[in-house]
């Protein structure tokens, strides 16, 4: 976080208002929280504003999360990011290709503030290890 | 003037002069000032006189108009005596920096947004923008947001983009 906002910059992807504003309600207090409710709009916000981590979901209209990672990845400015897919209960079946796709994991709905504030952190943590060995 | 006490017209014709010329209704001082020197060469009247009162209508009417659709200054809300009023400068700042998180689809937005409101708050002719605004960050839909801000900010005289 070498930049002027003291906060993680973490930025919420879903095609649901409903979604966003609820992970809003659990990250704003500890985070700067951005969103975006598709896919390209995602990769412009991730390519621009120095993004620490990525909750990303994954069936949304038009590009899917997987192919928003997919591009995260590919490019050299984004694919630091850590990505953690949400997904709703019982549909792990596509984990094996998120992780393959290079997300860091999986965060399951119903959502628990708790869960997410723990997995987020533990990301954190490890991205900021990793860029100091760079 | 019709009563035959035309001198007694010529100070009121003359301050009416003054006032218009400093408010820049140049048709309206040009015939106060014609009506004025025929009142003092006592010559005919009728004619300047008609001429002002055209003038002045003419005015009346424009700023009747103009006052409806302009709103009134921010600095100038003095809602009361402790209050002094909301600083142009910070409401300037705050709609700024809104415009730029909204661009960002930055929920600190929110934040913002509410210390905008409560500089705002009271001023007339802008509750629903405000309420329109806060609506679409509430949905949210950001892009809702940036239009209604765009609109207070034309109604409030404020650049976004200086």
């Amino acid at each position: 976080m070498n930049r002027a906002h003291q906060r993680p910059r973490i930025l919420v992807v879903d095609d649901s208002p409903g979604i966003i504003q609820m992970l809003a309600g659990i990250l704003r207090p500890r985070y700067e929280v951005l969103f975006a409710t598709d896919g390209p709009r995602a990769l412009a916000l991730a390519e621009q504003e120095e993004i620490d981590l990525i909750l990303l979901d994954i069936i949304m209209p038009g590009m899917d999360g997987y192919e928003v990672c997919r591009r995260l990845k590919v490019q050299e400015s984004t694919s630091h990011i850590p990505v953690l897919f949400i997904t709703g209960a019982g549909e792990l079946d596509g984990e094996e290709t998120g992780l393959a796709l290079g997300a860091a994991d999986y965060i399951e709905k119903p959502l628990r503030p708790a869960i997410v504030h723990a997995r987020i952190e533990t990301h954190l943590e490890l991205e900021a290890l990793r860029s100091q060995n760079r | 003037m019709e009563q035959g006490r035309s001198s007694e017209a010529r100070v009121p014709t003359h301050t009416l002069k003054g006032e218009a010329g400093s408010v820049a209704a140049r048709e309206v001082a040009r015939s106060a000032y014609s009506l004025e020197k025929a009142i003092l060469s006592a010559s005919d009247w009728s004619q300047p006189l008609l001429e002002l009162e055209r003038h002045l209508e003419m005015v009346l009417d424009g700023s009747g108009r103009l006052t409806k659709i302009t709103p009134e200054p921010v600095e100038a809300h003095n809602r009361s005596a402790d209050d002094p009023g909301v600083p142009i400068v910070r409401v300037d700042s705050l709609m700024q920096r809104l415009s730029r998180l909204l661009n960002q689809n930055n929920m600190a937005a929110y934040e913002c947004f509410h210390e905008l409101n409560s500089q705002l708050e009271g001023i007339p002719g802008i509750r629903g923008d405000l309420q329109s605004l806060a609506k679409s960050l509430e949905t949210p839909e950001f892009d809702r947001a940036r239009d209604a801000l765009d609109t207070l900010a034309g109604l409030l005289d404020i650049d976004l983009n200086p």
